[in-house]
Parts: C-alpha cells; structure tokens; sequence
C-alpha cells in the first residue's frame, strides 16, 4: 500500500471504531479496499461490508449487507446486498471529512435496515415492487428497449435477434426491442409475447435468469384465469406487469421456440416518448408547430420544441444541407446534400419517438395557401429574410391566424440575437419595428438591429459564397428564446446581447440598441405593446 | 405619440455654448489667462486657474439677447489668514487686466471683463478669486472697492468640488441627454422666467438631484421629452409651500433660489405647470409637427417644427444591409 492509502485505512479504521464498529476483516482488491464490520443498534447486530470506490471518499462508499443471498424482497437492497442509502445525486460534503462521510452512511443503511425489518413481509414486498426493474439490472437482467408506450389492449411483440455463438454452430436468441407490430430492425424476427398482470407477491424470487423449476413455482401462484394467459401456445414470451407506486414494472420472461435449462429474464427500459418528457418535468403538448427555415437557428427550434413535448411539427425549407453549415448547424455529416427538412425529421424521431413530424421541402411562399398556417398553434419564422417574414406576418394580422408567430434572427459576430412573439389581432407587429415613432414612416431596417446601419457584415472565404458570421453559440442562445416563446405562448420581444470584442477586431460597429441594452439602459424583453406603433399599417396598433 | 427625439437635438445643437464651440470665447479666454500671468504684480501669490460654471459644467447656452459669459476661477496658493483684506487678491487681478479696449470691474463675487462691440455688451468673462483654508476648503473673495473693509470676506464656496460632482453624476449617453435636457431648461427658463432670479446652478443642481435618463424601450434611442417631463414633474413635486429648496451639494449647502421672491417662485411654478402640461400633450399628440408647434412655443423659435408628415403617400423606405441570419 502506499502512503496515502495507508493514511486512508487509519482513518477509515479509526471513525469506524468510534462509531461502535467491530471490523472484522479487511482486504483490497482490485484496488478497492473493503472492511468487514460488525455493528450493534437497538438490541440488533448488523454484519455490513464497507466498499469504498478507492482510497478516498471522493464518492460514496457503498455498504452491503451480509446476509442470506441473493436478497429479494428488501427495499433499497440489491440482490448481492447493497444498501442504497443514497441514489447519490444531489449529495455533498467535504471530501477530506472521512469520519463524518462515514458516520451518515452507516447511520442511513442502519436506518433503512431497522425500517425495513419492522415492517411486514407484505409490506416489505410492496415497497420492494417500486424498484424490481433496478434490482433485476444489478442482478445482470438484459434490458430492452421499448420506444411506445406499451397498450395491453394490443398484440406485443419481442425484435429477436439469433446471435451465433462464437466458433460454434450454435445459434442463441437475443431480444432486441419490443414493439406493438413495428420491426424496427432486418436482421430480427418478430415473436408475440404475452402480457400478464401479476403482483410482486406471486413472483418468487428471481434473478437474471429462471428454469423450469422457476416457472412451476410462479405457476403455482398464478390464480387459473393469469395461468391460461401465462401459458399461451403462440407466446414466445410473458410480460409482467407488476403493479407498484409508480405504475408497473415491467419485466420480460423470454424462452424463444427452442427449449432450453435456463432462460434470460430482461427489464424493459422505457423509451416511449410520455416516460422520456416525465424525465424532464414536461409533459406532451397536443400543439402543431410550423418550423419555417431549418438552419441552424430553426433546427434548434425544433429540436427544443420536439424535446418540450409538442406532438406535431411541420418543418419547412427547400434548401440541401451543405458542408459549410457543420460548424453550427445540428445536422452533422450524413446529412450533406440532402434536404434539411427530411434529415431533420429524422433526426428529430431519433430524439423524441412518436412526434408526428411533417416534411415541406418547398418555398414557404408557394405553401402560404395551405390551411395549416393559419390553424397552427405557432409559427417559428427562421428563415433569415425579414421581408418575406414582415409578408407572412401582414398576411396573418390580415386573415386572423389563431396562432403565435415567432420572428427570429442572429446578429452577425455574436452581438446578439432577436425573437420577436407576435399574435394576430394584438397591436404590436413586425413591421412596427421599421417605423420611425416620429414619423410613422416606414424605415428600411428593422430599428431595433445591433449593427449600426450602413455596414457590410457578410465575409466570404473562398470568394463565392457570402455568409454570416456567427458561431453555434449565438444560434443556440436564439433558438431557446424562440422555444421559449412558443411553449409560453405569450406574445413578447425577446434580445439577447453578446460582447463586443468580435465585432470590434472586425471592424463592424454595434448599434445604439446595443449599447442601450449592453448598458442596462433598456430591458431584453418588452410587451409588443412597447413597440406597438399607432400608424402601423399591419397591426392597426 | 411623438417623440420629437430628432427635433430635441437639432435644438440642442443650435443652443448649445460651448468651450469648444465658441472660438470667439476661447480666444478671450486665453487672452486674459496670458495677461494675468504676463501682468500680475510680483507681490501676488502663485495661483492656478480652472474653469467653472456653465463652461465646466457643459451646460451652457446662446444667451437671448447676446453677451454670454464664461466663468473662470483664480485659486491663490495662500490662506484667508494671509489675506484678510480678500479685495487685495482681487486687486491684483484687476490690475493685471486692465487695459485699453477693455471694461474691467470688480463685482462683489468675481472681477468681471466685458467686452464691447458697437458700445454694448458682447460678452464678458467671470473671474471668481479664491484661496484654500487649512481644512482645503475653497474660500471665495467676497467684495468691492465700495465695500466697507469689515463687510468684505471669504466665504466658503467649492466651486472646482461642485464641477466635479455634477458631472460625474452621470455617464456616456446618461451624462449626454442630462445635459442636453438642462440646456432645454435653461433656454425656456431665459424666454418664459428671466435668467437673473432663477440662477442657471439652480436649474442644474435641481436636475443634478431628480434628472433621471429615459430611452425608448425598444430601440434604446434617448427620449428626452420623458425625461424632461418626468423632472419638471420632480421639480413641481419637490415644492414645500410656496417655495423650491434646492441646495448645493457642496459647501455652503445654500439654497440656491433663495434669491427668488415668493412671487418669483409662484410664477416659476405656474410657468413650469404650463411647461409639463405641454410637455405631457406634445407626448400624447400622434403627429409630430403638432407635437413640435407646442413644444416651440415653450422652447422658442429655436426648436424646429418639421414638415407634416404625409402618411398615406408611398415614400420609399430604401434598401439597407442588416447583418441578421438565420
């Protein structure tokens, strides 16, 4: 041991004695230490095993509980016995405090123990129930991924893969995926499963894998209706529900075609789009977006919106996604000459499974006509062209579209960025940005810009092709001020403001705007109602 | 609602008197500093020069009628002890100036230089003499040769301290439209008021003390008719009975419109009720050469009233580059 480690081990020696501990061996193996303890509580003495991830505490310790394994049926408690005292998010202390790192965990897992054991073997068991699945991963069940939300109403099938056995002939079946009819994958076979309703007191106790002798004994506590659904000729596998405080879990009994002594049990990890948005504190949103312009400002647009949970987008642009746009654009290589709204899509349905997501590879001025603009919820307006923008948006005042519409745009060398939330029928508008308020003349360029008028801030590197400089910061930043707009529905002017260093080594002169908003003089975000002007031809304001 | 924001600045531009913009005053300036140092009598002490007033303060403007002043101050490196006699200091600048083709006098605050063109008054130049106590108190020289020896004094006045600290009560575009609004004010003040009861320090330090910079929420452009109606509005607020107190913040703390009479406050106050009444309608009139026809009555003949705008005739708006993308 070196130095450091044997300091480790006189500290961890020296609090577990003063916290009552009688060690009763120690060893390190694989460069983990690990002490076996003894400890009295309440009149119980408890054996524990104290693992450290190294020689420090720099993570929780994990402690186990040595007793009769594989333990089923205890909370917070794995098949091998460890203790979760903490699911170790969120947890903080001082990294050099050993002796009081140690003193919490074991007066938690003593804690949960003792808890644990005053409650009944019925009681014990339904808590048990709300962490089956993770107990089946720590004992080496296979999970499989499944992408909808399973409907027991509907016929369930399990993606199996036949994987051929190195230097053997023999083949063995892997489940894949599960699915209500779809094969996502060539190389599977679809084979129906059954689904079966069970609670977590007629399942005995059960690992990563179950034989017959499992099976009869599950069998046996099966009430004859659960048997006859168990037992089903044409299953090639039984999907438990087993109800807990969360729902179910769900858990797979697989046996395939052929016979075999063992059979691997897996656990389903959910992908199905309603669990993924619960992950994130959302919830699905039956809202139909139209996304005009895919670049890298409405790319992100939809990804935030898609990942927020709203059910249906329509993605339009009519341009191939080209090599020049990797730098800050979502889409990555695969996608080079291809149409950015079919790359998108995809991308997208990769993210969030089940959005409903429509494709227009066309110029949004040949599909004004259609009735999803006007019916839409929202309209995220990305395309870089104010003009044709400040068209749609007389278009929609004009006819009374019901939805928000959301103008958005990145100012060169990340001075910033805009996303104006306007709504048909509120005064406030897009071209009440290019009034002069003293006039009510219309102006050329939008009033509230960054850039000082009159400069050129287009580049270009290969002498063909001028582009904008901004970087994939500046975009991600506007993207989420116009997601935000759509989710809040809520009609308002939203600015960011970058520093300026960029745009003074380039020679390009900020706008009075900006130095009012850099400033503080003027807030980032107004009410449409503050730009809203009296003689706007558009809004009527 | 107008703004006027355009008409606001072609105002200012057109009032405005400053050190740079007056080479005129620039000249006479540098004239009367080489004199002074060139003239001097041997006996006087060392002194230092800085300007003061309006001048230091950016807030000067074309007087009506002619003869604008600047104001300069001659601090002497010696005690009120040293002199208790402060018209002696005085006299030693008064004597340095004196010349052919110049009217000098000694005022009971200053030495007074006034330049004449076709026998009247074209302009003058304010020499205010001080010397620091022991406590580095600026001391003001107080009295003229009329004045009877036991009535002459210094008194406390921190001329250079109260520059100071009114202009660095604001910066960069705030320091810019606080003092474009006091200029405004001061201007109204010599058409509607009078210049000699309502010193122009008044005006300043009681902007100094309630002035708070307005922009255009959306495209952060300076409103200075919000401003300039929002500290009429705290001036009118800030009267206790008949009177406005608004006192130096510096030494003496005087109340600078003690000079004012009630009446004179009476009428300052009814005449800057007209100005925010005309102020707040020029705000919520939709047509700016409306809004402007007010306002120059209030402001003068100074403050342009632009064409009326013609809404309902196509102008071209133009094409411009806006460096925004997608």
């Amino acid at each position: 041991m070196t130095e450091l480690e044997q300091k480790f081990v006189i500290l961890v020696e020296n609090a577990l004695k003063n916290l009552g501990a009688e060690i009763t061996s120690f060893e390190s193996k694989q460069g983990r230490p690990s002490w076996c303890i003894s400890i009295s509580r309440g009149g119980t003495t408890w054996q524990l095993l104290l693992r450290p991830r190294g020689w420090n505490v720099f993570e929780l310790p994990s402690i186990y509980w040595r007793t009769a394994f594989p333990v089923w049926g205890w909370p917070h408690t794995s098949a091998a016995g460890d203790i979760c005292v903490s699911d170790r998010e969120g947890v903080e202390y001082a990294p050099d405090d050993v002796a009081g790192v140690l003193a919490w965990l074991l007066d938690e897992a003593l804690r949960m123990l003792e808890s644990n054991h005053k409650l009944t073997a019925h009681d014990r068991n339904e808590l048990f129930a709300d962490e089956l699945e993770g107990y089946l991963q720590n004992c080496g069940a296979i999970a499989v991924p499944m992408e909808v939300m399973l409907d027991p109403e509907r016929t369930l099938y399990a993606e199996v893969e036949l994987v051929k056995k190195a230097n053997m002939n023999l083949v063995s079946p892997a489940v894949r995926r599960l699915n209500h009819g779809t094969l996502k994958s060539e190389k599977c076979l679809q084979q129906r499963l059954s689904i079966l309703d069970v609670s977590i007191h007629q399942l005995p106790a059960l690992n990563k894998e179950w034989d017959t002798t499992w099976w009869d004994l599950f069998l046996n506590g099966l009430t004859p209706d659960q048997r006859t659904v168990a037992t089903f000729p044409k299953s090639r596998g039984l999907l438990l529900r087993v109800s807990n405080g969360y729902g179910h879990a769900l858990v797979l009994l697989y046996w395939g075609l052929h016979p075999s002594r063992k059979h691997k049990t897996y656990f389903v990890q959910r992908r199905d789009r309603d669990y993924l948005l619960r992950r994130t504190g959302g919830k699905s949103a039956s809202r139909h977006v139209v996304v005009v312009g895919c670049g890298s400002i409405g790319s992100r647009v939809a990804e935030q919106l898609t990942l927020a949970g709203i059910e249906k987008l329509t993605l339009i642009d009519s341009d191939t996604f080209s090599a020049d746009n990797l730098g800050r654009h979502i889409l990555g290589r695969q996608a080079i000459s291809k149409l950015k709204v079919n790359e998108l899509a995809s991308f997208l349905k990769d993210r969030l499974p089940d959005v409903e997501i429509e494709q227009k590879a066309s110029d949004v001025q040949t599909l004004l006509g259609q009735n999803f603009f006007p019916t839409a919820d929202a309209i995220v307006l990305a395309t870089g062209n104010s003009v044709v923008e400040r068209a749609i948006a007389r278009k929609a005042f004009e006819e009374g579209w019901q939805g928000l519409l959301v103008s958005t745009s990145v100012e060169a060398v990340g001075l910033g960025g805009h996303s104006i939330a306007i709504k048909p029928g509120t005064p406030g508008c897009l071209d009440c940005l290019y009034m002069d308020p003293d006039t009510q003349l219309m102006t050329a360029s939008m009033r509230t810009g960054l850039i000082a008028e009159g400069q050129r801030v287009t580049r270009q590197l290969t002498g063909c092709g001028a582009f904008t400089p901004y970087s994939s910061i500046d975009a991600t930043r506007t993207a989420l001020l116009a997601a935000e707009h759509v989710l809040s529905n809520i009609p308002s002017y939203s600015r960011w403001v970058g520093d300026d260093t960029l745009a003074k080594a380039e020679g390009i002169l900020p706008s009075q705007a900006y130095d009012a908003l850099r400033a503080g003089r003027i807030p980032t975000n107004i009410p449409p109602s503050t730009f809203a002007q009296p003689g706007c031809p558009c809004c009527g304001a | 609602m107008a703004n006027a924001q355009t008409q606001f600045e072609s105002f200012h531009s057109t009032i405005l008197l400053d050190y740079d913009t007056s080479q005129v005053l620039r000249d006479r300036r540098e004239t009367l500093l080489k004199d002074l140092k060139n003239n001097i009598s041997d006996d006087a002490p060392a002194y230092e020069y800085f300007t003061q007033g309006s001048y230091a303060l950016h807030t000067g403007v074309h007087p009506e009628g002619g003869n604008p002043d600047m104001d300069i101050g001659i601090l002497f490196d010696c005690s009120p002890d040293d002199y208790p006699d402060p018209l002696k200091l005085k006299k030693y600048v008064y004597d340095a100036l004196t010349r052919e083709g110049r009217t000098v006098n000694i005022k009971n605050p200053c030495v007074t230089v006034t330049y004449l063109k076709n026998g009247e008054a074209d302009h003058h130049i304010d020499l205010a003499v001080y010397c620091s106590n022991a406590a580095d108190q600026t001391q003001l020289a107080w009295g003229r040769t009329s004045t009877q020896c036991e009535d002459r004094s210094w008194k406390s006045s921190e001329a250079q301290k109260l520059t100071d600290v009114i202009t660095n009560r604001f910066s960069g575009d705030d320091r810019t439209q606080f003092r474009r609004c006091i200029r405004a004010l001061k201007r109204w003040r010599d058409l509607k008021v009078g210049h000699k009861n309502t010193p122009s320090i008044g005006l300043s330090v009681a902007a100094y003390n309630w002035f708070a910079p307005r922009y255009d929420a959306t495209d952060g452009k300076p409103r200075d008719l919000t401003t300039l109606t929002d500290f009429v509005n705290a001036m009118l607020n800030h009267w206790i009975g008949s009177r406005l107190y608004v006192h130096l913040p510096v030494a003496p703390y005087s109340d600078l419109f003690e000079g004012m009479t009630d009446a004179q406050m009476l009428d300052l106050k009814d005449r800057l009720e007209v100005l925010r009444d005309v102020l707040k309608d020029a705000a919520a009139q939709p047509d700016t050469h409306e809004a402007c026809k007010a306002l120059r009555k209030q402001f003068g003949d100074d403050f342009p009233v632009p064409e009326k705008t013609d809404t309902t005739k196509q102008a071209s708006a133009g094409v411009s580059t806006s460096g925004r993308s997608a």
